[in-house]
């Protein structure tokens, strides 16, 4: 079978996926090429005998190294060299997207033309002579509508066709006039480069000044960057005119020329839907009004119905859970095994992020939906001024809002969604920026400082907390913009605002699953990787000779209570050894386990059934009913199985206090001190980020008083910790500033594509935290302010200086001139 | 604007990352034991919990260090409340629990 390796190019927005999905259809194969942070979907198809490996690259407005999208694709030709181009145009917006035709043309590979949205051409009243544009290129031009479903047959065909052809293929020329005798003259410079494509297109794109083609053109013509300038100077001086900006005009034009002999507009004048719509939507004053309405309605239907829907998935990923408990070895009283520890840790790290699953179907579906109505550009468009101004981008507002600048969001599915943003600084700027903004998993931590240490200002503390992560964010992407991603590329915003169209429910949802699937596929291989380090620096070394010597004290006291009180029962042989009387505390504290899962009754029903069968004499020690005898032993189990829980706790206390993470929170306690916190609360943080239960838990277990079974960990905390609220402030002040989870930090290092900037992702809001924090307090010691004074301080300043930035004029203008007087004197 | 700052609060407290959960065993002396948790298997120790009869608050308590509360029976009909703050209660009805 004959392979053919097919490239699909177009510019966004004009249904190129909605084409790859046309001719994919259902069994497409997802893959996802390394080292490089958009995506390039790769379908591989059977026709007429041939193997078709179609490539969907992300769509580009042309092909001169702007962004990211740009040099992915550009990549992929210079790489994987395809047999066939198949160039999707927006017929409805036919002049535009030639001019990207025609830089496709000249790569020197056969092109096919696919006239998508006829249907929408031919509903605005636009006539396109598809036969005339066809001579006038050379190459095939198929007609089809990816949304209606027109045109998969053709397509394919017309591929095949093509390269069947390919020997007669002749190569695509523009002619330049006079740029002409630049481009031979590198063209026989670069004669000898390893390169497979065409010369000449590498010698245009090098003139260009093509940062990708020069850097792989150096590596054989050592001189080209020289040789380059010589023709760029030469061109410069003879016609006063750059190279790019006259190669462009070129091409523009030749755009204009098919345009004119092939279209006919009919309906030209006449107002479209599209611009009656932006009226209304791009309005100076309701545009923000209804771009809040439509975050709000993101943000609610992904977020909030999304977590109601986990209330529905999770018992999936509980008995996922329980299924591997179950072929774990059980636990011989306290010594559990290590394995056993193990599994369900890693089990509770993936499905911490397998949890969010939902959230990211509804609003990976959403997003699809707005790009697809066009809504996605507009809304970057109407916020563009403000986030430039901070180094970002308009494009950075979906990722903020998700991230929480509502009430509270979530860190991973804003990073994740930066991957669209066309400028390369302001993407970056807005991965770091993401993670301040305000996390839910924090908000129970930010309850239990509050109710311990600010009763009355509760309400406007929460307040400070929730409002201020915004500007702290602006402020950390103005702050990282301006120094260390200074000499990152920036894009010029050419956004366009292409007509609106309905989405197609299956694009949406392909879409929308492909990108759930990249997410489960990278995060199960990082998290796993990541999960175990934690798990070695939270058990290494472990329990101090002496303290395991204690603790099994406990354990067989803890035993021999139990064996008293069941002696004389008329059961005590089914349970008078070690073996059994553990087999049957196992046995009970599974059921239990399995029983917290399960809400309905039939549900309680069939699990007995199952513990019946499993074990029966052991089952009436579980359920009693009127047997007295049992009742008895069952009061005596439950009593062990609390002390058991009892002394396990106090293991892992004593492990986390003894671990390498406990150790670094002691390290790290001089450097600390000057924030206020102790080495508890270093545990408290770092075994947060670590172990994803919430700090409280960890709080709430260093400082809880033993004797006081019913004291709230915030009681404890105010009682027993000897804090005042200036330290819960700083305390506050930090964990607003530090990252919230592990899982973020995958995401990071997933859209960063770098372990370097994950670290820094992680290391940068830790400095930034722990400086602020000791700042504050030491502020706070010095002029003796309450922590709400302190907290008021902090707030007012970020306030301050945000505006201040805003307000800064930025440095943008690159033209100078006008009329100057010149001061001869 | 007190009003406005309150209700923010609010807003930016009723939503965990997680669900709550509570089951209720009759013990069969009498007394009946809710044991607390949540999905992501946080502990729930210190967690709200209070008996409703009616409309009152007929116990009011915390969930103890393993997660876990164990009560008289009441006369009559009553519901346990596990109460781990707004959009995260857990109701269960007293004719619920079996042994």
């Amino acid at each position: 079978m004959k392979k053919i390796k097919v490239a699909l190019a177009g510019q966004p927005n004009c249904g190129k996926s909605t084409i790859f999905n046309l001719v994919s259809g259902i069994e497409q194969h997802i893959a996802n090429y390394p080292g490089v942070t958009v995506d390039k979907k790769t379908g591989y198809f059977t026709y007429d005998k041939h193997r078709i490996e179609m490539v969907d690259l992300p769509g580009t407005y042309s092909f001169s190294s702007y962004s990211l999208e740009e040099r992915v694709a550009k990549d992929f030709i210079l790489d994987e060299n395809p047999d066939v181009i198949v160039n999707v145009i927006d017929a409805s917006n036919i002049k535009r997207n030639l001019y990207l035709t025609f830089q496709l043309l000249e790569i020197g590979k056969p092109v096919v033309v696919i006239l998508n949205m006829m249907d929408v051409a031919t509903r605005r009243g636009i006539k396109i002579n598809s036969k005339k544009i066809s001579e006038m290129l050379n190459c095939p031009v198929v007609e089809a509508s990816g949304a209606k479903g027109l045109g998969a047959e053709d397509i394919m065909k017309c591929i095949v066709e093509t390269s069947k052809n390919e020997n007669n293929y002749n190569e695509f020329k523009i002619n330049y006039d006079e740029f002409e005798h630049h481009i031979k003259n590198v063209e026989s410079k670069i004669s000898k480069t390893n390169a497979l494509q065409n010369r000449r297109w590498l010698a245009i794109k090098a003139l260009e000044n093509d940062k990708t083609i020069v850097d792989r053109l150096k590596e054989d013509v050592i001189d080209i960057e020289e040789l380059i300038k010589k023709e760029e100077n030469s061109f410069h001086n003879n016609y006063d005119k750059d190279p790019a900006s006259f190669l462009a005009s070129y091409r523009y034009e030749a755009a204009d020329i098919i345009f004119h002999k092939t279209i006919q507009e009919t309906n030209k004048g006449k107002e479209t839907l599209t611009d009656k719509a932006d009226k209304i939507i791009l309005n100076r004053y309701l545009a923000i009004p209804i771009l809040i309405f439509f975050m709000f309605m993101v943000y609610q239907i992904s977020i909030v119905w999304g977590y109601k829907l986990t209330d529905y998935t999770w018992p999936i990923l509980a008995s996922f859970k329980n299924f591997v408990i179950d072929i774990l070895p059980e636990a011989n009283f306290t010594d559990v095994p290590m394995i056993t520890d193990f599994g369900i840790w890693m089990v509770n790290s993936a499905n911490a992020l397998m949890n969010y699953l939902p959230i990211f179907f509804i609003l990976f579906a959403l997003i699809a939906i707005m790009e697809d109505v066009g809504y996605m550009p507009r809304m970057a468009f109407i916020l563009d001024r403000v986030f430039r101004r901070f180094g970002l981008h308009g494009q950075s507002t979906l990722p903020l809002v998700l991230g929480g600048a509502m009430v509270g969001g979530c860190a991973v599915p804003g990073v994740m969604s930066t991957k669209g943003i066309a400028d390369e600084r302001a993407r970056m700027a807005t991965i770091f920026s993401v993670p301040y903004m305000n996390c839910l998993a924090k908000v129970p931590f930010y309850t239990l400082l509050l109710g311990a240490f600010f009763k009355p200002d509760m309400a406007i503390m929460m307040f400070f907390i929730s409002t201020i992560t915004l500007f702290i964010a602006m402020i950390v992407a103005k702050f990282i913009t301006s120094t260390i991603l200074k000499t990152r590329e920036t894009a010029p915003f050419l956004m366009e605002l292409p007509p609106y169209h309905l989405p197609t429910f299956k694009g949406v949802i392909i879409r929308a699953s492909q990108r759930v699937w990249i997410y489960i596929k990278k995060v199960v291989t990082i998290v796993l990787a990541v999960a175990i380090i934690l798990f070695a620096m939270l058990q290494f070394p472990g329990l101090k000779e002496e303290s395991k010597i204690e603790f099994e004290n406990k354990s067989i006291l803890a035993l021999n209570n139990f064996d008293k009180k069941v002696k004389d029962s008329i059961y005590y042989e089914e349970i008078n050894t070690k073996e059994e009387v553990i087999a049957l505390l196992n046995y009970y504290d599974n059921y239990r386990a399995k029983r917290m899962t399960i809400s309905s009754n039939e549900a309680a029903k069939a699990l007995d059934g199952k513990f019946l069968i499993k074990n029966e004499p052991f089952f009436k020690y579980i359920k009693p009913k009127r047997d007295k005898e049992a009742k008895k032993i069952n009061k005596a189990l439950r009593d062990l199985s609390s002390k058991r829980k009892a002394i396990l706790r106090e293991m892992k206390n004593e492990k986390v206090e003894n671990s390498l993470l406990g150790m670094t929170g002691r390290a790290i306690e001089p450097f600390s001190q000057f924030a206020g916190f102790d080495w508890k609360i270093n545990v408290a943080f770092l075994s947060s980020f670590a172990a994803r239960e919430s700090a409280v838990a960890t709080l709430g277990s260093l400082y809880e008083n033993n004797k006081a079974d019913n004291m709230r960990a915030e009681e404890a905390m105010a009682l027993n910790s000897g804090y005042t609220p200036l330290h819960a402030t700083a305390i506050i002040i930090f964990m607003i500033l530090t990252p919230p989870c592990i899982a973020t930090m995958i995401v990071v290092k997933m859209q960063t594509n770098s372990y370097k900037w994950m670290l820094f992702a992680i290391f940068f809001p830790i400095f930034l935290g722990i400086t602020l924090a000791s700042l504050i307090f030491t502020l706070g010691n010095t002029f003796d302010w309450s922590g709400f004074e302190a907290m008021s301080y902090f707030y007012i300043s970020v306030v301050l200086t945000t505006i201040i930035i805003a307000l800064f004029p930025q440095k943008n203008q690159n033209w100078n001139g006008g009329l100057k007087i010149k001061n001869k004197g | 604007m007190k009003k406005t700052l309150i209700g923010l609060a609010l807003l930016s407290n009723f939503l965990f990352a997680h669900s709550a959960l509570m089951s209720c065993f009759n013990n069969g002396d009498n007394t009946i034991t809710c044991e607390g948790g949540f999905s992501d298997g946080s502990s729930a120790s210190g967690v709200n919990f209070f008996i409703l009869q009616g409309d009152k608050k007929i116990l009011e308590t915390k969930m103890n260090e393993n997660s876990e509360i164990t009560f008289n029976i009441p006369k009559g009909s009553y519901s346990a409340v596990f109460d781990a703050g707004e959009g995260h209660q857990i109701h269960v009805k007293g004719e619920d629990i079996t042994e």
